[in-house]
């Protein structure tokens, strides 16, 4: 992996390793990676940087509205 | 006039007192027509309207942030706007975009990656230049 463009999974894996969201079954092979990988560890921060900056300015969506949203997908086609 | 304990000797001082009375009652409600009328904001906005006077630095903050995701292509910000904002799930925002999981990972990684470099001052990651 090192030195190679990272993978579309790999991607994905760092992407929700930096919200919190990756399975735990996926976690240990997804760290592994991360390490191997400047790119994926250089990744992880920036991704981990503007997750920290979202969540610090608590900008998250009521829940009202959160709910409305996956209601209107559950309802949707 | 009104405070003080009268004795009513004759009759004609009754319509004396109710007069008396019904310009206190409209001076009463003259007053309160100057003043400025509170009203209660629904909680939602009561909440914006306290955060942004608690905080004004990271009311300016936020405001910066959201003009970073709002120069982000269509695609990245929706994948953003869904999972860090509204605060779906990777699997509900692929419903919601009618896109794969797989295809919402990938764009979010993008948006953030979009949003950091404009926070660090990339001009061309603000403007939302060479989008996909």
């Amino acid at each position: 992996v090192s030195g190679s463009d990272p993978t579309d999974l790999q991607i994905v894996a760092v992407v929700a390793l930096a919200d919190g969201s990756l399975p735990p079954e996926r976690r240990v092979a997804a760290w592994a990676a991360v390490e191997r990988s400047p790119l994926l560890r250089a990744s992880l921060r920036e991704q981990r940087r503007v997750v920290a900056c979202l969540r610090a300015l608590d900008v998250r969506a009521p829940a009202r509205l959160r709910a409305r949203i996956t209601g209107i997908s559950l309802s949707g086609p | 006039v009104l405070a003080r304990p009268r004795l009513l000797r004759r009759r004609d001082e009754l319509p004396y007192l109710l007069q008396v009375l019904r310009n206190t009652y409209l001076t009463s409600l003259r007053t309160a027509s100057r003043r400025p009328r509170t009203v209660e904001l629904p909680a939602d906005e009561s909440a914006l309207l306290a955060s942004s006077l608690a905080a004004p630095v990271a009311a300016a903050e936020w405001r910066e942030l959201l003009a970073v995701i709002a120069a982000l292509p269509d695609e990245f910000r929706d994948a953003l706007v869904a999972v860090d904002i509204v605060g779906l799930t990777y699997r509900e925002a692929a419903r919601v975009l009618g896109t794969r999981e797989m295809t919402v990972g990938t764009r979010l990684f993008r948006a953030r990656e979009r949003v950091a470099r404009a926070l660090d001052g990339d001009p061309e990651a603000r403007k939302g230049a060479g989008a996909q």
